[in-house]
């Protein structure tokens, strides 16, 4: 009841709410991320056991922000995170190259789902305080991004602890999203 | 949030150590092994028999979220369970396990086949045949048999784990979490909370498998000699009761003169776990703090001292004159200060834990569920559905919940951002609230899963029925899971738009099933000429239905603060209630019932029987707001369970006190009956102790007629001797004499007089 009451105010108001689900492999900097958004500080993060979720809000813009944790055998759970969702944010960690091959075989499977098929893409090239980052042009390429057709994505370089290019990303998903359908 | 690592850890990362593979472990302890004996199991299922030699813990097992991997069964000890590695991870490593320096989850192990000890790798017990021999008899009640237990239908292990998060700045990603579960075919796995404690601490300082077996053969070793193998009855009895003696003549044996200890107070070990753990409020948390807490025995000094730990040794009732008849050679032990426990103690390397383990089951508050879901107190929304919504909008959301539990739906607790061991303690405690606390109806325990995530939905998939436990609000946008979600923060309870109203409705079941009774429900009340059709009774709401009375009067109760037992007692009187009524209408409507007496008024001298209504007014209240709940339950494995308990199980025992007023009754020939039937019940030390709490004016009024009807036996008895005429009154048992009886006066309620029958058993 409430809910509908909020939704129908948002309409009016012109603000909106996306659900976003955070993927990326392990140490990517996904929890960092999350909290820069979140509390605007640098907090040092734990490897995440399950997920954590926060909302955040941007330019009237509310985000519901699930971030998962990515290493190996915890990936299968990701599809249950599925349903729903409107923007994927694929976080790769723009210093590890040997990793990059690993991540691209990850996104295309999560984008194959069916449940994934409406889904925006948003890709944060991380770390780029790192001397040997890859560049935001560099991780398009090793994506394989181009020959994607039929969904738009966005590649940002970011900086999870400074914050760098984080809320640009928002901004991209926010203004991309079709319609307020949540 | 963190607690500072109290030594430097290994340099070894968690990933290093997780190329060494479960199966390298598997047998390398057999050795040590070989010295542990095996405890007695506790033959929990009430039936008695044969004992049966097992080890009380069947694995041990170590997971731990790897940093490069994610969660990782490291170990199993002594040989791996089969049952999915990944999947027991993730149980034991629970969502948000990074957030909170400890946390505690339960599940089970057996309860499909997907979740289930590999039939071949089960344990097998050194007594087997014996087992295989005797299961037949014993299976047409409850399967116990040891060499299937965790196997999918074979009776479950119980699996308690705790997980602790460390942060460690030296480490790659500064943390680690490793979780370390036992798994027994004891439901009182709370009391392995402090050797898993220890272990688990000892296992962060040096990581090695050796310390899963140790645990092992610590667990396997904690004595249960000299505790009691209580019936269903006596513990039911047990349960009801608060005084701390009862039964107490089952418990103890002599002890062998003990070693030598000493007590001191484990600070550096013991005292981040009461701290840590303390977010719960509920007696288990209680009881789980004061254990970590506890005083732990070491060693090397004077006196035994395993008695006098969490209470001060004045609480001890002056109850020490039981060792009669059993010599003299040391003291006896296991004579517990609140028989609900049995005391005993377990060592770990050299320390050594006292250990209560509980007589009874179901310890969880019912009361904390309660309160947790009364605060929510807004209308259901339609649509309704008429085995949840038994009072349409105002169906109180406790009821809801256990109408759901009920008509076995699947039930979720939520708890975001709670630790899994609260959403844990909650599961447990609405289990004891659908079951009757465990006096009535069975079977809910095979279907519920304490703590779940995402990693277990396949498993939840399998079942139509459940309660689970959740911490992730994933689930609340995943409806299709669940029929009935209750978020523990909010007090809401929520059904789910997937559960058709009209589905399972009772409208076509009526007529599709024939063990349907909902379509005779309409025709009773249209015989009692309400004419309640089907359709509207879905959106009609009364205020003052039954259930709703019933929950006011629990909330009072909790409000004037009555005790947990109080609540529980009424809750389970309300289950007894229930099926009673449902016997009732089945009897009505088929002719016959399997789950009770039908019911038959008192009339012509006829003793009645079965449901018995104020009047005609009261009846169709509670008709009305029974009858979906008992439609629903038919249908249900807990349904058939009640109806093969009950083909071994005598009816059930209720108090004194109707019984007690029968001594004041005008006719003489009811005081004679109500004597003889208390000078019987003083036969046995139970009975004994429930006519010593009856009231002053009964027991008075007992002591009275007995003295009274002595002199008329004794003269009646020299008559007849005079006359050597048989008479053919039942003698009374020529052991109870009056100084056994409960006088009149130690009455007064205190609770520490020692009524005078109880130091002769």
């Amino acid at each position: 009841m409430g809910g509908s009451l909020s939704k129908a105010m948002g309409k009016l108001f012109g603000n909106k709410e996306m659900r976003i689900l955070m993927l990326g492999l392990d140490a990517a900097g996904k929890t960092t991320i999350l909290y820069k958004l979140k509390l605007n500080q640098s907090v040092t993060t734990i490897p995440t056991v399950g997920f954590n979720v926060e909302t955040v809000t941007y330019k009237n813009v509310k985000f519901n922000v699930w971030d998962v944790g990515g290493q190996d055998k915890i990936r299968p759970l990701w599809r249950h995170y599925y349903t729903g969702t409107q923007g994927l944010i694929f976080v790769i960690d723009s210093g590890d190259r040997n990793r990059i091959d690993e991540a691209r075989h990850e996104l295309d499977r999560i984008l194959t789902d069916r449940e994934m098929q409406n889904c925006l893409l948003m890709v944060f090239a991380n770390k780029q305080d790192l001397p040997d980052a890859m560049s935001p042009a560099e991780v398009t390429e090793k994506l394989g991004l181009h020959k994607m057709r039929d969904r738009s994505w966005y590649v940002h370089p970011s900086c999870a602890t400074t914050g760098e290019g984080l809320f640009e990303g928002l901004q991209w998903l926010s203004q991309n999203v079709k319609g307020t359908k949540s | 949030m963190s607690s500072p690592s109290p030594s430097p850890f290994s340099s070894q990362t968690p990933s290093a150590r997780s190329n060494l593979t479960a199966a390298s472990v598997e047998r390398d302890f057999e050795s040590e092994l070989g010295n542990t004996p095996l405890p007695d199991d506790v033959d929990l299922d009430g039936t008695g028999g044969a004992e049966q030699e097992e080890e009380a813990v069947h694995f041990c097992l170590l997971a731990e979220f790897d940093i490069d991997a994610g969660a990782t069964l490291a170990y199993q000890y002594p040989y791996p369970t089969g049952t999915d590695e990944h999947r027991l991870a993730e149980l034991m490593l629970p969502d948000g396990a990074h957030l909170r320096p400890e946390d505690w989850t339960v599940f089970y192990l057996g309860q499909t086949a997907s979740s289930a000890v590999a039939p071949m790798l089960s344990h097998e017990s050194s007594s087997a045949s014996r087992v295989s021999a005797e299961s037949d008899r014993r299976a047409s009640m409850m399967p116990s048999s040891r060499a299937t237990r965790g196997v999918a239908g074979g009776g479950l292990l119980y699996v308690l784990n705790c997980v602790r998060m460390k942060e460690d700045k030296k480490m790659r990603r500064g943390a680690m979490v490793k979780a370390m579960a036992i798994c027994t075919p004891n439901p009182y796995i709370g009391i392995y909370k402090p050797l898993l404690l220890l272990a688990l601490e000892e296992y962060f300082i040096s990581p090695s498998p050796e310390i899963l077996a140790r645990l092992f053969d610590s667990a396997n070793a904690i004595s249960t000699a000299g505790m009691p193998k209580l019936s269903r009855y006596e513990r039911i009895l047990l349960r009801s009761s608060d005084r701390k003696d009862l039964l107490e003549e089952k418990f103890g044996v002599l002890e062998p003169a003990s070693g030598t200890k000493e007590t001191f107070d484990e600070t550096s070990e013991a005292g981040h776990n009461s701290l840590e753990g303390g977010e719960g409020r509920a007696s288990h948390q209680k009881t789980m703090s004061s254990t970590s807490g506890m005083r732990m025995v070491r060693k090397g000094s004077a006196n035994s001292s395993q008695m006098h730990l969490a209470t001060p040794p004045s609480s001890r009732e002056g109850r020490l004159s039981l060792d009669v008849g059993y010599g003299n050679i040391g003291r006896r032990r296991g004579v517990p200060r609140d028989t609900h426990f049995f005391e005993t103690e377990a060592r770990f390397k050299k320390i050594t834990v006292p250990i209560r383990i509980p007589m009874t089951v179901f310890d969880e508050d019912v009361g904390d569920l309660v309160q947790t879901f009364s605060q929510h107190t807004a209308p259901f929304p339609a649509p309704f559905h008429p085995h949840l919504h038994t009072n349409g909008s105002l169906t109180l959301p406790i009821i809801l919940i256990l109408n759901a539990m009920l008509a076995h739906k699947r039930v979720m607790f939520l708890g975001h951002g709670l630790p899994a061991n609260q959403v844990a303690r909650m599961v447990l405690a609405a289990c004891a609230l659908g079951s009757g606390c465990g006096q009535v109806l069975r079977g809910i325990t095979e279907s519920a899963f304490p703590y779940a995530n995402l990693a277990s939905l396949d498993v939840l998939e399998e079942f139509s029925g459940f309660v689970a436990g959740v911490t992730n609000p994933r689930f609340e946008e995943l409806p299709m899971t669940w029929d009935v979600l209750c978020n523990l923060e909010t007090g809401k309870v929520t059904v789910s738009k997937d559960l058709k109203a009209g589905g399972v409705g009772s409208m076509k079941s009526g007529r599709s099933s024939e063990t349907s009774l909902s379509a005779s429900i309409v025709k009773v009340e249209e015989d009692m000429s309400i004419g309640t059709p089907q359709t509207k009774m879905n959106s009609i709401a009364k205020a003052d239905c039954v259930d709703n009375q019933f929950m006011e009067e629990i909330l009072s109760a909790m409000s004037s603060h009555y005790g947990e037992a109080s609540i529980r007692l009424r809750f389970t009187d309300y289950l007894s209630r229930f099926v009673r009524l449902a016997a009732y209408q089945e009897s009505l409507h088929t002719g016959t019932t399997k789950i009770g007496y039908p019911t038959a008024s008192y009339r012509d001298g006829q003793l009645g029987s079965g449901a018995v209504f104020a009047d005609e007014t009261a009846k169709q209240r509670e008709m009305w707001a029974n009858g979906h709940r008992i439609d629903a339950w038919r249908k249900t494995r807990s349904y058939k369970l009640y109806a093969r308990l009950l083909t071994h199980l005598p009816a059930h025992f209720g108090g004194l006190l109707p019984v007690a007023n029968g001594l004041f009754h005008r006719w003489a020939g009811v005081r004679n009956n109500a004597l003889e039937l208390f000078t019987r019940l003083q036969q046995y030390p139970v009975g004994r102790h429930a006519v010593a709490s009856m009231n002053y004016f009964h027991r008075k009024t007992y002591l009275q007629l007995y003295g009274r009807h002595e002199a008329i036996w004794q003269q009646q008895r020299e008559q007849e001797r005079s006359r050597t005429a048989q008479n053919d009154r039942v003698p009374l048992s020529p052991h109870v004499h009056g100084g056994e009886f409960a006088s009149p006066g130690t009455v007064h309620g205190s609770a520490s007089t020692t009524p005078q029958g109880v130091s002769r058993a």
